[in-house]
């Protein structure tokens, strides 16, 4: 495969795996879509070997992580841009509050990330603890302690729609 | 509480077909628009090197055929050289001629010599009109304007023994010592030892200025990466402790183009980040070849390390005449960190500024620890 190639293939394999990575960890559907250009950038303009395709997605995803590590540290993370969801991708209306998503997002990015990982990459913990450099007791601190707060939120949003207004 | 709904909700989003296409043109016009603008500053600001490199690689090949041309050579460049003789014979120790070319829509890509170490590598060559005519450029087009639509790919096609960053740059001007045609310098440097002895293709396509492609053309050369690889590895295994981390220097490896540092961190790192390799600073005394990870360290004791504490480890190479060449620090390279849970292993690299034979080298000092070469 040429470089233009592998490109391709790369776009074709991890481009909305990056997108939604990104997303988990921002909540910003526009930062995530920069994030994910970004990590193509780096991708195309350095030689990178892998290993097998584990250790390609892996690294990919650790790239993704620290790219918005990166961004969160940078001023420019609060550029004024209007949220605006392009041609570029399709998202569902998954900001109203019934939406599990929403609820994730409720939750503080350390959270949200492991449970990305592990609910949606399907990792294990060791495997998480490899991506993220985090230890393997902390992820499963993690993994424990965000799903409890996830099932206070959405008990909490239960309970508001309960007793909304007119309610007794 | 239902998470596979999350895995649901999740794959909503994506991008569409026109999104993937947007996505992979942008990426190539990015990645362009930004190497054309490192190349630029990596051309202000490393003039000297590639000058070096590009003189002493020609000179190298130039000595196995007349010891006269070098001599002119050396005179012509003695205000970047130095006019050292030192210099002369180790460049004619580890560099290697090759002189091999293809010619393609009557313009002849040579490559004409190599010279480096246990992982870096400058190649020559030089393109010019096959049938010997003056190379002309478009008016009001400059060298500088010049660069090949492949460019992001770069020249040489190497192959890595193990996972790692190899960093190629390639950088087109003037020839030195023939007016008629141009000289492309690639610079290669990886993470991890090169294989010396591989077949090598090295791939041009398309001379162009801006968006215009002055030369319709892919040009293949090949050759073997080969040359007399002088790098020196001394064993230290002294350790010292900073805050409360001990830091124990492996070795140094030490050539006549490069300096390493091989140093475990009794820490484990919390946070690691892979960003691309890249070259930098070069625009003061010394440059420097950084791998960026960043790194958050942690201690055994659970405490979290400033990320700029690996960085801040003093690290100097002490000539002979008492000259100092200090490292920066801003930059590491760490080895398989992640499969140990309590060591980072990191490597600081300079590439030298000037060819710095080994036997001007009096010391290597890391953080107080001073290693004697002689």
């Amino acid at each position: 495969m040429n470089k233009d190639q592998e490109l391709e293939y790369l776009v074709e394999k991890y481009s909305d795996t990056i997108l939604r990575l990104s997303y988990s960890y921002l909540k910003n559907l526009q930062d995530a879509q920069d994030i994910t250009q970004n990590v193509f950038v780096k991708l195309y303009t350095t030689n990178y070997v892998f290993k097998n395709s584990e250790h390609e997605k892996a690294f990919i995803l650790r790239m993704t992580i620290n790219s918005c590590k990166d961004l969160l540290k940078n001023s420019w993370k609060n550029k004024i841009c209007d949220f605006e969801i392009s041609e570029n991708i399709v998202t569902p209306n998954f900001e109203n509050e019934n939406s599990i998503l929403w609820a994730v997002n409720q939750l503080d990015e350390k959270y949200r990330m492991i449970i990305h990982l592990h609910y949606y990459e399907g990792y294990k913990a060791s495997e998480i603890s490899k991506i993220t450099g985090i230890t393997i007791p902390t992820v499963y601190t993690r993994l424990i302690r965000g799903r409890e707060l996830l099932k206070h939120i959405l008990e909490e949003e239960k309970g508001e729609e309960n007793y909304g207004p007119g309610q007794i | 509480m239902d998470l596979d709904k999350y895995k649901k909700e999740m794959d909503d989003i994506h991008y569409t077909k026109k999104g993937k296409e947007n996505l992979f043109e942008n990426t190539k016009i990015i990645a362009k628009e930004k190497q054309q603008s490192t190349s630029e500053f990596k051309k202000v600001r490393s003039y000297r090197k590639y000058a070096i490199a590009a003189t002493l690689i020609v000179a190298s090949s130039v000595t196995v055929l007349a010891t006269d041309t070098l001599q002119n050579i050396v005179e012509i460049f003695s205000p970047i050289l130095g006019g050292n003789s030192a210099q002369t014979e180790i460049i004619n120790e580890i560099g290697r001629p090759i002189n091999s070319s293809d010619t393609e829509n009557n313009i002849t890509i040579t490559a004409d010599a190599i010279i480096g170490d246990e992982t870096t590598a400058f190649i020559v060559y030089t393109l010019e009109n096959s049938d010997g005519t003056t190379f002309e450029l478009p008016t009001g087009v400059e060298v500088s304007d010049l660069h090949f639509s492949n460019d992001l790919i770069y020249g040489s096609k190497i192959e890595l023994a193990e996972f790692g960053g190899l960093s190629q740059t390639l950088s087109i001007q003037e020839n030195p010592n023939d007016p008629n045609s141009l000289q492309i310098i690639e610079s290669l440097t990886s993470s991890k030892p090169l294989i010396l002895g591989q077949n090598v293709t090295a791939t041009f396509s398309n001379l162009s200025y801006e968006n215009n492609i002055l030369v319709n053309a892919t040009w293949e050369v090949d050759y073997n990466l080969d040359y007399g690889d002088a790098s020196k590895t001394i064993p230290v295994n002294e350790t010292f402790t900073k805050d409360n981390i001990i830091y124990e220097i492996d070795n140094v490896v030490v050539s006549p183009i490069s300096f390493r540092a091989n140093y475990t961190v009794h820490a484990v790192p919390d946070e690691k980040s892979f960003s691309s390799t890249e070259i930098g600073n070069s625009g003061e005394e010394t440059s420097s070849t950084i791998f960026t990870e960043d790194l958050e360290i942690k201690s055994p004791s659970g405490e979290f390390v400033d990320t700029e504490f690996i960085d801040n480890i003093n690290i100097a190479v002490t000539k002979n005449n008492g000259e100092e060449i200090k490292i920066k620090t801003e930059g590491a390279s760490t080895g398989p960190s992640t499969d140990s849970d309590e060591y980072t292993f990191v490597t600081k690299y300079l590439v030298f500024d000037d060819i710095v034979p080994l036997d001007e080298i009096a010391s290597i000092v890391v953080d107080g620890i001073k290693i004697d070469l002689k």
